[in-house]
């Protein structure tokens, strides 16, 4: 039981994964459309609806081209990598509540937040062994952005997680901190989102700040647009995906999706209660319809940040590189710093507990 | 300072980027996202709204685009009351011709009412650029550009256009 | 001397001269159509009208005579005017035809109404029609392009004297024409299209050919005779259209005749030899083991480079050079002197300065015939050359034959090694006229197929033989030969023949 269990739960989570990564492709082409004032794709299947299948099968019937001169092993591992990290982080999320003993995640580890944040990185090795086993300057050049990049977003990512720690131990019942993401989500299902500050009221502006912070910063590491810096087309021809075609260079594609969706999944975890909605879900309703609900919940959350991506792509135009840098290290780091601050003294002082 | 060192003018203009900001408050109105944020909200609510405009796209096998008049498709060489190509084979579109797509070969002309007709009359519709220059030199209205827009050919022969396929247009 | 005065600076000329013979001299340019350097002055266009202090009226350049302290005025008001007007009356009855005229680019008319035009005719009524008709077997005319300057008129009465051509009908329906049944056909006929300043007279070979300002203008030299009369080739996608003579006072003056405008066509018969058998390596391993038993034929319308090459192979190969050439007709000579030579070769008078007076092939063909000489080399430039019967048994007897030609002969069919040669307008070289003036031949286009020049062949087969280093250009076989020097010196109308190097520099073959 407990591994059919175990099964059905990597199902789930592999299949919001795996089914969101086309509907994500799909909804790029067709919101951008109507962004602009087109139709998008609307020739394969009813409305378009199999337009990401059929990009899929002609990548697949496309030719894998190795240019001469490229490390092989690495050329062909680095969308390997890239594409495998975000399904590992997924395994960790709470993607639902409890139904009888059953955690709704496929593995509760105590330190899933370390996990995430550790997943998240390995997903730059892919890109900038990928880009530089290219032999190509472009792709060198992309991948040094990818690493560059990640490097600064990453440390207002971290900070912005450790504002969610202090969050949840603000009104733990257990009095105490804690880097179980589904500790969080629980917390956050009793006392209120942590965009709303959590448990406080004047957690509020902590609360907005840090989730615009992590969004930016999961923006930033996934190289979506508006900081596509690895793969901007107007100076690097594609960046570090220039010389992959066929295959690699759609498993390149799909796992910016696949991180994405990841990312999302971690943002409504951390900030918009994950799976809970009141009224709507009980965390101590630990039936089936209830887990199915809270799944429900979930997925739709994840759904609406994924939206907010794809708008703000077609929204925004492309940073600079220097203004990608000078943001992430001038402005969202002591932001972020000031932020923890805040959280730490008015916790402190005000809710001594 | 050299006044000629532009590395001390584009210091100049870097200060003068940030001038614009109130003084005293430039660091933090660099520092502060706020200051993003509602350009950012009012360029989401643009999207939004575009979003739920219609589609202004052509689709274009079914529904079928109307040029305008004056618009500059095909060539098209034009036939007197008889019949007959108006062309005297003068090269005047030749010369006028800025991309040297027209290739004309002339000869006496069987008819007594003008001394030379074309014997060939091409034109090589991938290098021609629809300027309508042609049109304008032609001192007998012999040619003109038609409103078809549509040329679909699997190689470039095809893209040569004789004169009796011109006639045709 | 007298002393005239040209827009406020002084000249000195010969007393007698016309007016606008020494403008042009000078290089001031009076707009005219009727006169012509080559003509006798008719002043009937009115167009050169030029104000001079002995006269209240303006006076036609053209026939007034040059005396001491004529002061002339060439520009101003008055006599824009008076050209403008006589622009205008020109162009009464001139149709507006440009664009299907083949003059139109180099048409005088064309030309002088762009700069000096009235801007508008007043001229309402219907413009005269005039004939289009044939005035002979190469000229046909437009009459209504016709503006009476009697230029052409003048040419058959005074240049050719056989004056087939006259003035017919008055007033505004005038226009050249020739009398019934006596077509305009004397072998000049041609120059009258060039002289023509209007589209009136068309020459039938270039016509609707090609629009001139597409064309491409190269100056060469003719070797249809050996009068060598300076030409103007026009070129268009890689064809000659046309010869036109080109002023060289020494050679032809301002003509040339119609048999060597017309000599064009053969360029690009299908007869041409297009392709080769056999190479310049086999000629030079036959030649080299018949050393002693070589004859070599040579045309005497190959270039100087040639000559001088095939004189280097002679010597090479310890071989006999023949000549054979081309006599046609009997000398024509016009009233005003062009003559039209027998001798149909370009270049007899080159190969008489290289090999000497004697110029038969007789030596050659006795050799043969003696079975002393069992291989031949023959180099024939003279297209749809009657070989004479000698050569034609000599070549059936020898063991081993090879033929460079330009069109296709019986000679051609039986060779061993045939190469195809460049004919004169594919290939650059030097000629010598009869009168011993050097002229340039310029290359106008490709030769056809695997065709080349007997130069670079020739330069080949000796560097097989080991006794050239290199190939080189048909100019370093000219500084070669004549030490010092070059075409440049040469120049576009011809120098007179230089010394040529006493020692031909050429090794015996060593076997």
């Amino acid at each position: 039981m407990t591994w059919l269990w175990f099964f059905a739960k990597i199902g789930v989570a592999l299949g919001i994964i795996f089914s969101l990564g086309p509907v994500c492709i799909m909804g790029d082409r067709k919101i951008s459309a109507w962004i602009q004032g087109r139709v998008g794709p609307n020739r394969v299947g009813p409305w378009g609806t199999f337009q990401p299948i059929a990009d899929i099968l002609k990548l697949m019937m496309k030719e894998v081209i190795v240019p001469d001169g490229v490390d092989k092993v690495l050329f062909l591992g680095g969308p390997l990598i890239v594409f495998i990290a975000p399904v590992f982080g997924y395994c960790v999320i709470p993607f639902g509540n409890q139904i009888g003993e059953e955690k709704l995640q496929v593995v509760n580890l105590d330190i899933g937040l370390l996990f995430i944040m550790s997943v998240l990185s390995v997903g730059v090795y892919g890109i900038t062994l990928g880009g530089w086993a290219s032999n190509n300057k472009f792709s060198l050049m992309g991948s040094l952005r990818a690493s560059a990049q990640l490097i600064s977003y990453e440390l207002t990512f971290g900070l912005t997680m450790l504002l969610v720690v202090m969050m949840s131990a603000s009104a733990d019942p257990l009095k105490s901190a804690s880097v179980d993401l589904s500790k969080i989500v629980l917390h956050q299902a009793e006392y209120g989102w942590n965009i709303f500050g959590g448990a406080t009221w004047w957690g509020l502006p902590s609360g907005l700040i840090g989730f615009v912070l992590l969004f930016t910063c999961a923006m930033a590491e996934n190289n979506r647009l508006p900081f596509d810096m690895a793969e901007c087309e107007a100076e690097l021809v594609g960046g570090y995906h220039t010389e992959y075609s066929g295959m690699g260079f759609a498993m390149y594609m799909f796992s910016e999706y696949c991180s994405m969706i990841l990312s999302a999944s971690l943002i409504v975890t951390l900030f918009l209660g994950g799976w809970s909605f009141p009224y709507l879900t009980d965390p101590a309703d630990h039936s089936f319809l209830a887990g199915v609900i809270s799944i429900g919940v979930f997925f739709t959350k994840i759904c609406i940040i994924l939206f907010l991506y794809i708008q703000l792509r077609w929204t925004l135009p492309r940073f600079r590189y220097d203004q990608v840098m000078s943001l992430g290290w001038k402005t969202f780091l002591p932001l972020a710093l000031v932020n923890i601050g805040y959280m730490a003294v008015i916790g402190v002082f005000l809710e001594k507990p | 300072m050299d006044a000629h060192n532009p590395h001390a003018d584009a210091h100049k203009d870097a200060h003068a980027l940030v001038a614009h900001a109130p003084p005293g408050l430039s660091w933090l109105a660099r520092a502060s996202i706020a200051a993003y944020l509602p350009s950012i909200a009012a360029g989401m609510a643009k999207t939004l709204e575009w979003m739920f405009r219609p589609a202004v796209t052509l689709r274009y096998p079914e529904q079928q685009y109307k040029p305008r008049k004056g618009y500059r498709g095909e060539h098209r060489l034009k036939k007197d009351e008889q019949g007959r190509p108006k062309c005297v084979a003068c090269f005047m579109c030749a010369t006028a011709c800025p991309a040297e797509c027209i290739t004309i070969v002339a000869e006496p002309a069987p008819w007594p009412d003008r001394d030379k007709v074309p014997a060939k009359f091409e034109i090589d519709m991938l290098k021609c650029i629809y300027c309508g220059m042609c049109e304008e030199a032609c001192p007998c209205d012999a040619i003109e550009l038609t409103e078809t827009f549509t040329q679909i050919a699997t190689t470039r022969k095809e893209k040569i256009y004789d004169k009796e396929r011109l006639l045709k247009n | 001397m007298p002393k005239i005065k040209v827009d406020g600076q002084e000249l000195e000329v010969a007393p007698g001269r016309k007016l606008l013979d020494v403008l042009e001299e000078h290089g001031t340019h009076v707009p005219h159509f009727c006169w012509h350097p080559g003509l006798k002055p008719h002043g009937n266009c009115r167009m050169c009208l030029v104000k001079v202090n002995n006269s209240r009226k303006l006076e036609v350049s053209c026939m007034y005579p040059c005396t001491d302290n004529l002061e002339v005025t060439t520009k101003g008001p008055e006599i824009e005017a008076a050209r403008k007007t006589v622009m205008e009356f020109l162009l009464i009855n001139h149709p507006l035809d440009c664009p299907i005229c083949d003059k139109a680019g180099e048409c005088m008319l064309q030309d002088h109404t762009y700069k000096y035009r009235h801007g508008l005719s007043r001229f309402h009524e219907d413009k005269v029609i005039k004939e289009t008709k044939d005035l002979g077997p190469t000229v046909r005319i437009w009459g209504n392009r016709c503006i009476s300057c009697t230029r052409c008129i003048r040419f058959t009465d005074d240049v050719v004297g056989t004056g087939e051509l006259s003035l017919v009908n008055r007033g505004d329906h005038g226009m050249a024409d020739v009398h019934p049944d006596v077509p305009l056909d004397n072998p000049m006929s041609l120059n009258v299209v060039d002289i023509c300043p209007v589209g009136a007279l068309i020459d039938k070979s270039f016509l609707f050919q090609a629009r001139v300002w597409f064309t491409e203008r190269i100056e060469t030299t003719c070797t249809s005779c050996s009068r060598g009369c300076n030409v103007t080739a026009t070129m268009h996608k890689g064809e000659v259209k046309r010869l036109q003579p080109r002023r060289n006072d020494d050679v032809n003056g301002f003509w040339m005749c119609d048999a060597g405008r017309l000599d064009i066509e053969w360029l690009k018969s299908p007869a041409r030899l297009r392709t080769a058998r056999g190479g310049a390596k086999d000629v030079a391993d036959q030649l080299r083991s018949a050393a002693g038993r070589v004859g070599i034929i040579l045309s005497t319308s190959a270039t100087l480079e040639e000559m001088f090459l095939a004189k280097q192979l002679a010597t090479a190969v310890n071989g006999r050079i023949g000549f054979v050439s081309l006599d046609q007709g009997t000398r024509w000579v016009s009233k005003s002197g062009f003559a039209i030579e027998t001798d149909k070769t370009a270049n007899r008078r080159g190969a008489a300065t290289l090999f000497g007076k004697n110029l038969g092939f007789e030596d050659v063909t006795a050799g043969i015939h003696s079975g002393d000489l069992t291989h031949l080399v023959v180099i024939n430039a003279i297209p749809n050359l009657a070989w004479p019967e000698d050569i034609r048994d000599a070549t059936k007897k020898v063991s081993w034959l090879a033929v460079a030609d330009v069109l296709e002969s019986d000679l051609s069919t039986r060779a061993a090694v045939v190469i195809p040669s460049a004919a004169w307008a594919e290939k650059d070289g030097t000629i010598v006229n009869r009168d011993g003036r050097v002229q340039r031949l310029r290359r106008l286009h490709d030769a056809p197929g695997a065709a080349v020049s007997d130069a670079s062949w020739l330069q080949e087969v000796l560097v097989h033989l080991g006794a050239r280093k290199t190939v080189v250009s048909a100019e370093g076989v000219f500084r070669e030969a004549f030490p010092g020097m070059d075409y440049g010196k040469v120049g576009n109308m011809g120098s007179a023949l230089p010394a040529i190097a006493t020692d031909v520099p050429a090794n015996t073959v060593q076997k």
